[in-house]
């Protein structure tokens, strides 16, 4: 499973949404009404399963699924 | 100055989620005290309360909104929903900006919070689950209803132990009457059966161990009374002008005439044994309702059940009404389903309410032994008829906090 996937999963898992709610492109803001709790919980359990240093606030608010991939690729490459 | 009237009822309570199932148990005088079961409450001194069952079936809330929130904030968003339903008003034809909440609660979401202090200190700071910060505090039922129903005018919290909710409807009924909104949804709501919460309550030495009988336990104005069981829960109203309920043909289940709080400022706990604040309180409620006491034909009680409370909420009863003390019916309902602390004066309000619209008292139930020092009307065990008109409401919080609240029928 690509790390775009496991993080798809993971927003599922979170906010109790349903597969259909939420694709690789979806928008985290704007698609999934993200809220900025919301972005803390997630940017907790990325550092969780990802074994990196995240925050809420490196997450941009344009940022889409397969964006925050590229974000947690960046950080495991370093 | 608006006159201001009840027009919907929203009703969380062990005796039944919704008014009519809520009324149905109150009129015959069913117990819902029983052992706590949610956790192992046994070494407890009081290990008995009022549950609410059956939220899963009752919730309109998502699941991605329900990890967020604590019980209290899930019920006071069930019971706004009903009242709103029962006042036949849809929040997106209101006028947000002259929208307002004012809710009362005592202690906070504590399920939430033990569960993540329990968390800090066994993992850490990231331990906690960020919704935390926001599920706890008291005020966070009034949050969550602001942003469920977007609603945007003037609102408050009121913390002040058990008369939090009466007198969230008391500032309520002062912010309508002075026209600076259209539209309140004013109550309370507690969710006190949680260990730590149990545990405060256990060491203000006002509940009772009677735990063998948890259906009996709870005995207002016997003279074998020991104490109440907490209960939790929680009441919202609607509350508009008698103006706007009559332009838009609501239902008016009855006008708030009068409203007063003051404090006795003796002890920490206890109330005034004389009941002299609590009576100053109910003369000021009555001058503001600008009714005589001659005209209130119910009162629904505190009945705390502890010795202070019984006897000083009696004598102040009867300063007022004097030689008519005694051929008032006076109950406590909340003996059925437990004391619920910050909501117990809206839960008390809708009760009233429906006692008011069925002309029936509600019992004091569990009342065996009479005590001397309590020698009025409680309506002993079995709910009776009663023309009931104007109806008078006490809610008290420890340290001698006193609220009055006067329902006249429209």
């Amino acid at each position: 499973m690509s790390v775009a996937e496991e993080i798809r999963g993971i927003i599922i898992n979170l906010l109790k949404l349903k597969p259909n709610e939420i694709n690789l492109d979806s928008r985290l803001y704007e698609d999934v009404s993200m809220d900025s709790t919301e972005m803390v919980e997630l940017a907790i359990a990325l550092e969780k399963k990802f074994n990196v240093k995240l925050t809420a606030r490196e997450i941009p608010r344009s940022a889409t699924v397969s964006d925050l991939a590229k974000i947690i690729d960046s950080k495991k490459i370093v | 100055m608006n006159e201001v009237v009840i027009t919907g009822l929203g009703v969380v309570s062990p005796s039944g989620v919704g008014k009519r199932q809520f009324w149905a148990n109150i009129k015959f005088g069913r117990s819902f005290i029983s052992k706590i079961e949610r956790f192992d409450a046994s070494l407890y001194r009081s290990h008995i309360a009022g549950v609410v069952k059956g939220m899963d079936t009752y919730t309109h809330l998502s699941e991605r909104l329900l990890k967020k929130i604590d019980l209290f904030s899930h019920m006071a968003l069930v019971a706004s929903e009903a009242a709103l339903t029962d006042a036949n008003i849809d929040m997106q034809n209101e006028n947000k900006d002259r929208t307002g909440i004012f809710m009362g609660n005592a202690i906070g979401g504590w399920l939430y919070a033990e569960t993540e202090l329990r968390d800090l200190y066994l993992e850490g700071r990231e331990g906690v689950s960020p919704y935390m910060a926001s599920a706890w505090f008291p005020a966070a039922p009034q949050g969550q209803i602001s942003i469920y129903y977007e609603i945007k005018g003037y609102s408050k919290t009121v913390v002040s132990d058990r008369a939090s909710s009466l007198q969230a409807i008391g500032y309520a009924r002062k912010v309508l009457k002075q026209n600076k909104l259209d539209l309140i949804l004013a109550g309370g709501m507690e969710a006190p059966v949680t260990p730590y919460a149990l545990l405060c309550c256990n060491t203000s030495g006002v509940l009772s161990d009677g735990n063998d009988s948890p259906q009996t336990a709870y005995k207002p104005f016997d003279k074998d009374r020991n104490g109440f069981a907490i209960g939790e829960g929680s009441g919202v109203l609607i509350l508009e002008s008698l103006e706007r309920a009559k332009k838009r043909n609501a239902q008016i289940y009855a006008k708030i005439l009068g409203f007063a709080t003051n404090c006795d400022g003796v002890d920490r706990i206890k109330p005034d044994i004389n009941g002299a604040g609590l009576a100053a309180a109910i003369e000021l409620a009555l001058k503001d309702a600008n009714v005589t006491p001659d005209e209130i034909d119910y009162i629904c009680a505190d009945g705390a059940a502890t010795y202070e409370a019984d006897i000083s909420e009696t004598r102040a009863i009867k300063k007022v009404f004097k030689d008519r003390a005694k051929k008032i019916p006076v109950s406590a309902p909340k003996a059925m389903f437990g004391n619920l602390l910050g909501a117990s004066g809206a839960v008390d309000t809708i009760s009233t309410i429906l006692a008011m619209q069925n002309n029936l008292a509600p019992a004091t139930i569990n009342y065996q032994t009479p005590d001397p020092e309590c020698d009025l009307d409680y309506v002993p065990n079995q709910a009776r008829e009663t023309k009931i008109d104007k109806a008078l409401i006490i809610s008290r919080g420890r340290g001698g906090i006193n609220a009055v609240l006067v329902l006249g029928k429209v």
